[in-house]
């Protein structure tokens, strides 16, 4: 809260963050209830007022999850996303580690620009990058198999850049006493760099869960199968043509969104820290 | 805009596609081909049900066919997945045998070269259509023919939908009408009786999407595109007139912006709006919001637009199926599944599992009792054999037109001059289209 403020001002404050979130919450807490909701109450009783008796259901209808669960395959692509995300987030966190610490306690030729370069690649569209990657898998026979799925990921210039951010924060008089008693710039690394640096890691996991498991369009690019495919083309088999199945496309939605919501839950104060003292927002 | 920069990327990539990828040259597609033992793939956009209906299908085909060609159906996720899907395939030269496609989106892909010219399969004398030919419908297989390149067939239909009037008729009865409206007066002078902003009831939900505008231009006796495909034409007095009567009955308050998507349908459903313009494909999502409205089911069913040409003029829309330069083997074997799937039998099956409307017209002797037992579509199939379906234009570029001509209409809507933004839109359509070319 704001220091030095009237009570008064505070209370105002305190009630417009609570307006704005409740407004936050007004989709999500939709998506919940439509997916607990008979077809017909979908049509018959909608409303978007969480006050209003029609936004919920009568009776909740669990078997909508079963239902959705077993039309979208869930169990395979929640299965494909968990193996996906996981190989990703560990390619990320060690690259970028890595990377960051390059670039800020190591001294080299050209350092500075070879940084620049990296970050002028954060300007170039992913639209654009589609058919160049798509052509460097295709040849390397990855098409349809988990490598076309988290190698090209594994390397992210925003999230080195993230880390560099926090890495240069750190006194390289500690690095130095390290050199000293001994330690590699690698041992440097996981033993001073890393445990300094919780939050941001914890933040570039968090980013990095959220853009892989959400992502649908490189996934379908390079698969053929539903071997290797995440639970975005799950999710994506309720997209009909021309109709609704509102209440199976929000139970889909739940499933869906529910790992990102509680990996939000467990990184929410590392992630809270590390966006409030980079001033960084995505 | 997205899709021109992937168009972009793939003129820069396209030579070095070709480089490795491209097998044919100006070769006959088939030359003295020999599809025995062939294993293709089908990259198609359906999911649930339709998907179970075409894999069936698909297998039919595998267990039957004399080649012994085996086919490999794939989603490749829902239209613009496969397209971006799609065009990426073409640069890296890994393209399937065959892939869903509407017509714009086929031309895209022939801006680099990459399909067959169906004419020459469907004019094979071994493999063709031969004397089945006049069966098929022939405004669904017009539709495909593309004047931006010279006339060539880039797709054909599997199947196709009509853009229809949805109407409430217990509503009308109660108000005195015996049925729905066949011109727009009589349009404008139904949804001014229904509307009574108490009890929240309007005439008609305005879907400003492009379909929904050629739709009413067409009924008007105009067109939006030229017929020799060298540009768009929605600067007319047909497109003026359909804005202006869209902007009178919403000024109004006798339509309302579909502010959600398929809510009209609900909104149908609980009495709240008395007409909607959807596609035929939407029938079986009807009557299931019909069958759970507020109200409980009532007489409903579909009717042509309102027009002021002589015969109902008709949108016919749906997606083709089209045939990736490969070899003339697969090439063949691809054609021989499509011709398998227009079969009458296969037609039927994918009729009363999708309610799309065949693309022959020995298909209704194979439907048996569902014509009877589906009224509703019956009425459909009948407005499809008695009036003029006509197709959006199938050029390249069309998508970004599509989003143009959605904004206008509804600047237009939101008090923008009609002469003006129409004007603007035919420009900006017209540099979109000058862009896209080959």
């Amino acid at each position: 809260m704001v220091k030095g403020c009237s009570p008064w001002l505070k209370a105002l404050l305190l009630l417009l963050l609570i307006l704005g979130a409740f407004v936050s919450i007004i989709p999500f807490l939709f998506m919940a209830s439509h997916s607990l909701k008979t077809i017909a109450e979908t049509i018959t009783r909608s409303s978007a007022i969480p006050f209003d008796p029609k936004f919920w259901p009568r009776v909740p209808q669990w078997i909508n999850y079963r239902v959705a669960w077993q039309e979208a395959r869930f169990g395979l692509y929640f299965r494909n996303s968990v193996i996906i995300t996981a190989v990703t987030i560990g390619g990320i966190v060690v690259t970028s580690s890595l990377a960051a610490y390059a670039f800020t306690k190591l001294r080299f030729v050209g350092r500075d620009l070879i940084f620049s370069i990296l970050l002028a690649t954060l300007m170039i569209p992913q639209t654009v990058l589609l058919i160049p990657n798509f052509v460097i898998v295709a040849r390397l026979g990855w098409i349809d198999r988990l490598p076309a799925l988290t190698v090209p990921f594994l390397a992210s210039a925003f999230h080195i850049f993230l880390l560099r951010q926090f890495f240069s924060q750190i006194p390289d008089e500690l690095i130095e006493a390290a050199k000293i008693d001994g330690a590699s710039h690698l041992r440097s690394l996981i033993s001073i760099v890393v445990p300094l640096s919780r939050a941001p890691i914890f933040t570039v996991v968090f980013l990095c869960f959220i853009y892989t498991w959400n992502s649908l369009q490189w996934p379908l690019v390079v698969t053929q199968t539903p071997r290797w495919r995440p639970i975005a083309v799950g999710l994506s088999v309720f997209i009909t043509e021309a109709g609704p199945d509102t209440h199976l496309r929000m139970a889909g939605a739940v499933i869906a969104v529910l790992p990102v919501i509680t990996m939000y839950f467990i990184a929410q104060k590392q992630f809270t820290e590390a966006i409030t003292r980079s001033g960084l927002k995505e | 805009m997205k899709r021109q920069i992937v168009l972009i990327a793939v003129g820069l990539l396209l030579a070095a596609a070709l480089c490795w990828g491209s097998p044919q040259g100006e070769e006959s597609v088939l030359q003295d081909a020999d599809p025995t033992g062939i294993e293709i793939t089908y990259w198609h956009q359906f999911t649930r049900f339709q998907q179970e209906t075409l894999e069936a299908l698909v297998e039919e085909f595998n267990n039957t066919n004399q080649w012994n060609i085996k086919v490999r159906p794939e989603f490749g996720g829902r239209y613009d997945d496969l397209y971006n899907k799609m065009v990426t395939a073409i640069a890296a030269g890994s393209v399937p045998d065959l892939v869903a496609a509407y017509q714009n989106e086929a031309a895209a892909y022939q801006v680099s070269g990459a399909l067959v010219d169906i004419n020459d399969l469907i004019d094979d004398p071994q493999w063709g259509l031969g004397a089945e030919r006049s069966d098929y419908f022939e405004g669904f297989l017009q539709q495909d023919v593309n004047a931006q390149f010279g006339g060539a067939r880039l797709g054909f239909p599997p199947n196709r939908s009509l853009e229809l009037l949805y109407y409430n008729l217990d509503w009308l009865k109660q108000m005195g009408f015996s049925g729905p409206p066949k011109n727009w007066d009589e349009f404008y002078q139904m949804c001014k009786k229904a509307t009574n902003p108490a009890e929240n009831q309007y005439g008609y939900a305005i879907n400003t999407g492009a379909s929904n505008v050629f739709a009413q231009v067409i009924t008007r006796g105009g067109e939006v595109a030229k017929a020799d495909g060298s540009g768009y034409t929605y600067n007319t007095r047909q497109m003026k007139d359909s804005m202006a009567f869209m902007k009178k009955l919403y000024g109004e308050g006798l339509s309302r912006k579909i502010a959600e998507r398929y809510g009209e349908q609900n909104d149908f459903a609980n009495w709240k709006v008395l007409f909607t313009m959807s596609s035929t494909a939407g029938l079986p999502y009807y009557a299931k919001s019909v069958a759970q409205g507020e109200q409980g089911p009532f007489d409903w069913s579909v009717a042509a637009v309102p027009h002021t040409t002589a015969r109902p003029a008709l949108d016919i829309y749906g997606a083709s199926v089209s045939i990736p330069k490969s070899t003339p083997q697969r090439q063949l074997a691809a054609w021989l599944l499509v011709k398998f799937l227009t079969q009458p039998g296969p037609q039927a099956k994918w009729v009363e599992a999708t309610n799309y409307f065949p693309v022959r017209k020995s298909t209704a002797e194979q439907l048996g009792d569902y014509l009877g037992k589906n009224p509703n579509y019956k009425t459909a199939y009948d407005l499809l054999l008695n009036s003029d379906a006509k197709a959006e234009p199938p050029f390249s570029g069309y998508s970004e037109v599509r989003d143009a001509v959605d904004a206008a209409f509804n600047k237009i809507l939101d008090g923008a001059d009609i002469d003006a933004t129409l004007r603007e839109l035919d420009e900006e359509a017209n540099k979109i289209h000058q862009e896209a070319a080959p």
